[in-house]
């Protein structure tokens, strides 16, 4: 800023503190190509403008306590300076916020290597459930969804312990490395 | 209009309602400093409804003050500070010694007229004769409501010691104030 504008700079912020409210156009259009440059230059363009407007509407709020004795430049960059740091401070806050309030989710099929590995026990499963007398199979599936055939309970259960044992050892065949 | 003319144009009126808002809450803060000042005559020297009156009014002058601002702003601070002496001077006077408040509840109001001489020299140094209506209005209304607190005890006798000390400190001080300018 040259120091003609430094100097209406002076001029327009004390007689708007003083209560002259004619001083608030030739002001406003002084201040805000100001301190939009200002921000830009230290915040990324799609935020410099929020701190800017931020900051002037700052600036304005306290207009009325600017001391005549001071710099208006020192004092209105000042006030700016601490709008542009607290809104990176926000920023950041918000980005550290919004990634913890996205915890990483647990995919519930799991990774490609478990979803590879659950697909291929549940071929092997199928296949002994083949492999089984339908009977056993009928018993192990019913078990399996809960459901309990017109049969009385001890009977059901040794018929489950039975296909279990049943199950268990044709997989030993077929699965050794398991 | 453009988009960015019309965005401008609202940040102007955010902007002018920010300073507004601004000039608003200082002016809360001094008319309530202002009554705080002038507190401790409401409560020494009589609390009436006259009395909260003058507490009030004397707030609300300087807070009208500060928020016009320029000359009204300047003007209910003369008035103010000029008040001062004569609000708080009766009211410590009755503390400090009930016998003297006594007599000058009864007698002749002399810390009235004290404080009107004081009063009335702080204004005539402080005021500014080319500012006109806009400073002397605020002016003498601040200075009329702090000083009515301190002398309303003492009654239409206070107001007359009151008046004449204020002409007897502001004449001399007016003629200094010539010589020097």
């Amino acid at each position: 800023m040259n120091p003609a504008g430094r100097s209406a700079l002076q001029e327009e912020l004390t007689a708007l503190a003083r209560g002259e409210r004619a001083a608030f156009d030739p002001l406003f259009r002084r201040l805000w190509p100001l301190l939009r440059g200002f921000a830009r230059r230290l915040l990324p363009a799609d935020e410099a403008d929020d701190a800017a407007q931020e900051a002037l509407l700052r600036i304005f709020r306290r207009a009325s306590e600017f001391d005549p004795a001071r710099d208006a430049l020192a004092w209105t960059f000042g006030i700016a300076a601490w709008q542009v740091r607290t809104h990176r401070t926000n920023a950041r806050r918000r980005r550290e916020e919004g990634a913890g309030a996205l915890p990483e989710r647990e995919d519930p099929a799991g990774s490609p290597e478990e979803q590879a590995a659950a697909g291929e026990l549940a071929a092997a499963l199928e296949r002994a459930l083949v492999e089984l007398p339908p009977g056993d199979a009928a018993t192990l599936l019913a078990y399996a969804r809960g459901e309990r055939p017109d049969l009385p309970g001890a009977t059901f259960r040794k018929r489950v312990e039975r296909a279990l044992g049943r199950l268990r050892a044709l997989w030993r065949i077929r699965h050794d490395h398991f | 209009m453009t988009i960015s003319e019309i965005s401008e144009t609202n940040l102007r009126l955010a902007a002018r309602r920010a300073y507004e808002v601004g000039r608003l809450e200082g002016a809360l803060w001094r008319g309530a400093v202002a009554a705080l000042f002038a507190l401790p005559a409401f409560l020494m020297c009589g609390r009436t409804p006259l009395s909260a009156f003058c507490l009030g009014g004397f707030a609300l002058v300087v807070l009208a003050g500060r928020i016009r601002g320029v000359a009204w702003e300047e003007g209910a601070h003369a008035g103010a500070v000029a008040g001062i002496a004569p609000c708080l001077l009766p009211a410590l006077v009755s503390k400090l010694d009930p016998a003297l408040c006594a007599a000058h509840v009864a007698g002749v109001p002399w810390p009235c007229a004290l404080g009107g001489l004081i009063a009335g020299a702080i204004l005539v140094l402080r005021g500014r004769t080319s500012a006109g209506l806009p400073f002397w209005a605020p002016a003498l209304a601040a200075l009329g409501f702090a000083a009515s607190l301190g002398c309303i005890p003492a009654g239409a006798m206070g107001f007359a010691g009151l008046l004449i000390g204020v002409l007897a400190g502001g004449a001399p001080a007016l003629v200094v104030r010539r010589a020097l300018s």
